[in-house]
């Protein structure tokens, strides 16, 4: 018998039982499929679809938690899920039996998720063949190969009289469509089931000017249909007062964009560090506040006493501890797994707590952070439903969803009209964080020069480093209109999920750049 | 026994040829957190790569189940898949070489040395003595054993079988003074069973760096050269330059070089550099006996007296470009293995010893330039360690290795073995 999720979830029960002598469990069930498709330099490259289902079992034993899982074969989810329950029991007692360091602990199960989510796409995935997609991929490789010859740089327009701009030698796409229903029951009382539906394409270009060789990438993520590639309206969203049409560029949009920032690439001069005034746009914002200021607001990591934001709740973030006014009384920053189409949001979290706006950050205040059911249990306060795994096999820890930092007051030249000398970064290259001592590090992956107030002549291979808090009191001014960041997948424990932010630009003042 | 039974070799008919890869592993887990074992979890997991194709349609999928139902499926899609640019057929049948990569005693003893681990981890922090004042915790321990299945079938006939055991096992301690904190992060890993006093002494190492961290200063002069130890450089090397060295990266054109750089012989690094991928290391964690294609695996000079000498590969791109086929298909991409850098070895006794870094995976493979924080770094001077505040350290690992020497212990790192890595070609800035 092929059962789905929710049959399974339907009669497992009996099957669970051994759970029961936890003072907190939950079981869940979850399916996945996904279809890809790779093309590169102008041929199909891949073609596929991924499938899998698996079980898992969690329980809270005397202080000691035992977690078992494992994936679905032939069908056999009665035996799989028996096993999950007990071998978790089991873990748990062995735990215990073994370990000297356990103490009596309780979960916060005031809220639970009930019932059936699903994500409605506009263009289901299902209803496009793979043969439309590669023929549009095709095609849109060479409408970029004969674009790139013809683009214009800021360059151009300088009238250096630099003739050549490079050569484009290398044009990858990638679409992928991932499917995920995920059931959970526990003992809180939450039966539920979501539907999660994840979109993205991907594109990565390389060019080729005299020996120098760059590189540019990109990745549109939503939780949406095919309306990804295609490019048009997602959903819109509230963020700050008003509420925020959500749209993709389409593949189009995303190669054009990339074309563009290679040709900058390749022309661009190395930077010279030092400590200057950055105005960073959306994208880099994104990974600014995730990276630099997020993971420290993970309660986990507070109650570990490795978060810098330790005993800071009630405090000032955007004043220097000298009391300097240099910082914006505008820093507001939420954690909102809600926002329908967001890459980072879902329904209910993998504890069973229903999503929701959390504010981390008021008027530059620490109010809050990020919480599982056990921290919150800790801290005596509530889920904010923060528990998020990778997929139904992994233990669920304390991870962000759609981390945004809320709209200010600034337009794009009130940012840069007081900057003497300093940069513009934007795009994401990557960026770590140790949140102890708060030290982060990003790469740009494009950025320009600035002087008296003007954007002036393209950089590459820059990075920006610092301080969390130091980086939240630099903050002079935040702009006006929020943008969606790179849908990515940030890695944590060794899982990986899905996130994003909705975020304007910013004007740091001191930061320290480096150059290549 | 066969993979495929005679009922789905009978959907599978449509096909030309199929692969079909099974990956299982059962693993046992435990995790420290907070100086307390918060959880120990088990798993067993299994799933099929599925590689279909007819002429030069292709198609791939990945399944838990080997069953009617996925395969018809897969079929259904190959009949509307994309035609490959380039398909040579499944590589010919080879038997793999038998390969010592699985530790009985390690499979046995799995949950009890995870438990043992995080006990061990827990101890050496409590019974260290520390200042007044000073709270030192192991924020994050984990420690895992799996064991590991790999098996494949082709409609060639062949069919090979891999046994391996993995050890894995890493530590973050977190020290606290005057509301100033320091974490610092070491791990370890194997194919066999690892001896207790080697993991106390990587746990130990830990535990001084983050204490060490609570001191750091700001020094003026800096002497010019940096020494990247093992961990670090080998974190640079699979980022912004070994990248490079793959067969897929240069067919795509997205790498740094062509692959005529590789028959010219042209002497780009220092002459005594040597890099070599070895999948055939003992208990190495990245050892296989053969891809997944099928082919037998070998090793590889990379770079060789200073020249690039060869680059890894799969059976269908090593056949496009007429070049020898070692055996490292991955699942979806060409894949290193065991990883060995070696070249001249020198004396150093005023330098900057830089032990972690943040932000070595956001390097460019196409330039090897890189951009990364100092995460963990001390002058060593006359014998002392000062730490140091960390610094922006801005490079291009091309120039590195042009005058690279190496220092210090050999150690393993994410398969990557090599001595710390010397250099004058890296440019710091506070």
């Amino acid at each position: 018998m092929d059962l789905g999720v929710e049959e399974i979830l339907a009669s497992v029960s009996k099957r669970v039982k051994a759970l029961e002598r936890g003072s907190y469990w939950e079981f869940r069930v979850g399916e996945t499929s996904n279809r890809r498709l790779k093309f590169a330099n102008g041929s199909a490259r891949e073609a596929g679809f991924e499938s899998a289902r698996a079980v898992s079992a969690r329980v809270l034993l005397k202080g000691c938690w035992g977690f078992s899982a494992a994936t679905l074969n032939r069908n056999d989810w009665k035996g799989a899920a028996e096993r999950a329950a007990r071998e978790a029991l089991r873990n748990a007692v062995l735990l215990g039996k073994r370990s000297k360091n356990n103490g009596e602990e309780k979960v916060e199960d005031r809220s639970f998720a009930s019932g059936r989510f699903s994500v409605k796409p506009k263009v289901s995935p299902e209803d496009v063949e793979n043969e439309d997609i590669l023929r549009r991929m095709k095609e849109l490789h060479s409408e970029t190969v004969e674009k790139f010859g013809k683009q214009k740089t800021d360059d151009d327009n300088t009238g250096s009289g630099e003739k050549s701009r490079g050569k484009l030698s290398g044009v990858s796409m990638g679409y992928s469509s991932v499917h995920k229903r995920i059931g959970l029951l526990n003992s809180s009382g939450s039966e539920a089931v979501q539907d999660l539906l994840y979109t993205y394409a991907n594109a990565t270009l390389t060019g080729k000017r005299n020996s120098r060789v760059e590189e540019h990438s990109g990745i549109l993520g939503f939780q949406a249909g095919f309306e990804v590639f295609d490019g048009g309206r997602i959903s819109s969203v509230y963020s700050g007062r008003r509420r925020w049409r959500v749209e993709s560029d389409g593949m189009a949009g995303l190669l054009e964009r990339l074309s563009f920032r290679l040709k900058e690439a390749l022309i661009a001069k190395p930077a010279r560090g030092g400590v200057f005034p950055v105005v960073v746009d959306e994208e880099l914002v994104d990974v600014l506040i995730h990276e630099a200021f997020g993971h420290a607001a993970e309660a986990d990591g507070v109650l570990n006493g490795e978060s810098c934001l330790q005993g800071m709740i009630g405090r000032k973030l955007s004043k220097r501890e000298s009391g300097e006014n240099n910082g914006t009384d505008e820093l507001n920053i939420v954690d909102d797994a809600t926002m329908a189409g967001l890459w980072g949001s879902f329904f209910f979290d993998d504890e069973g707590v229903p999503s929701q706006k959390t504010e981390i950050v008021k008027r530059g205040i620490l109010k809050s952070f990020m919480h599982s059911r056990e921290t919150a249990a800790v801290m005596e306060t509530v889920s904010t439903g923060n528990a998020r795994s990778e997929g139904v096999g992994n233990i669920p820890a304390v991870r962000m969803s759609n981390t945004n930092l809320l709209p200010g007051s600034s337009s794009d030249e009130e940012l840069i009209e007081d900057v003497k000398k300093g940069f513009l970064l934007g795009g994401s290259a990557g960026g770590q964080v140790d949140i102890a001592s708060g030290n982060f590090q990003f790469n740009a992956s494009y950025g320009y020069i600035i002087e008296k107030g003007a954007v002036k002549t393209p950089v590459k291979g820059v990075s920006l480093s610092g301080n969390t808090l130091e980086m939240l009191s630099s903050i002079e001014k935040i702009g006006r209109t929020p943008a969606v960041g790179m849908a990515g997948l940030c890695g944590k424990f060794g899982q990986s999920v899905p996130v994003v932010g909705f975020n304007p630009k910013v004007l740091l003042g001191r930061t320290l750049v480096g150059g290549a | 026994m066969a993979l495929v039974s005679s009922r789905l070799k009978r959907v599978l008919d449509e096909a030309s040829d199929y692969s079909i890869v099974k990956s299982a592993a059962s693993s046992v887990s435990s995790v420290v957190r907070n100086n307390r074992t918060k959880e120990v979890s088990s798993g067993s997991s299994c799933s099929y790569f599925v590689r279909l194709w007819k002429g030069k349609k292709f198609v791939s999928a990945e399944m838990a189940s080997l069953d009617e139902k996925n395969l018809r499926r897969s079929v259904r899609l190959l009949r509307s898949a994309p035609e490959l640019e380039f398909f040579y057929g499944l590589p010919p049948g080879q038997k793999a070489r038998a390969m010592k990569c699985f530790d009985a005693e390690l499979a046995e003893q799995g949950k009890d040395v995870v438990l043992e681990d995080a006990s061990g981890m827990i101890e050496l922090v409590r019974e260290s003595r520390f200042g007044k004042g000073l709270d030192v915790r192991v924020t994050f321990g984990h420690s895992g054993v799996s064991v590991n299945e790999f098996e494949i079938e082709t409609s060639e006939g062949l069919h090979n079988i891999f046994r391996s055991t993995y050890y894995g096992s890493s530590v973050s301690i977190t020290a606290g003074s005057n509301g100033k904190k320091s974490s610092s992060w070491e791990s370890i890993e194997s194919g066999s069973l690892v001896g207790t006093r080697k993991k106390e002494n990587v746990w130990r190492n830990a535990l001084m760096r983050s204490l060490e961290g609570l001191n750091r200063k700001r020094v003026k002069r800096l002497p010019k050269v940096v020494v990247l130890s093992p961990n670090v450089a080998s974190e640079l090397l699979e980022y912004a330059f070994l990248p490079n060295f793959r067969l897929d990266m240069i067919r795509d054109r997205a790498g740094r070089y062509a692959l005529g750089n590789f028959s010219s012989g042209e002497r780009i690094f220092d002459s005594n550099l040597r890099i070599v991928d070895n999948p055939l290391k003992k208990s190495g964690i990245n050892s296989y006996p053969f891809d997944y294609d099928g082919s037998r695996s070998k090793k590889v000079d990379l770079v060789k007296d200073g020249s690039l000498k060869g680059v890894v590969s799969d059976y269908n791109t090593s056949k496009r470009f007429g070049v020898e086929n070692n055996g490292h298909a991955g699942r979806s991409s060409i894949e290193f293995s065991n990883i060995e850098v070696s070249g001249k070895n020198v004396e150093v006794d005023d330098f900057i010893l830089v032990e972690s870094v943040i932000g070595s995976h956001t390097s460019n493979s196409a330039t090897t330039e890189f951009s990364v924080l100092s995460d963990s770094a001390v002058l060593i001077r006359k014998g002392e360690r000062v730490p140091l505040e960390p610094f922006m350290m801005f490079g291009r690992m091309e120039d590195i290795l042009k005058s690279a020497g190496f220092y210090g212990k050999r150690e393993t790192r994410s398969g990557i073995t090599m001595k710390g890595l010397v250099t004058d070609r890296i440019r710091l800035s506070h």
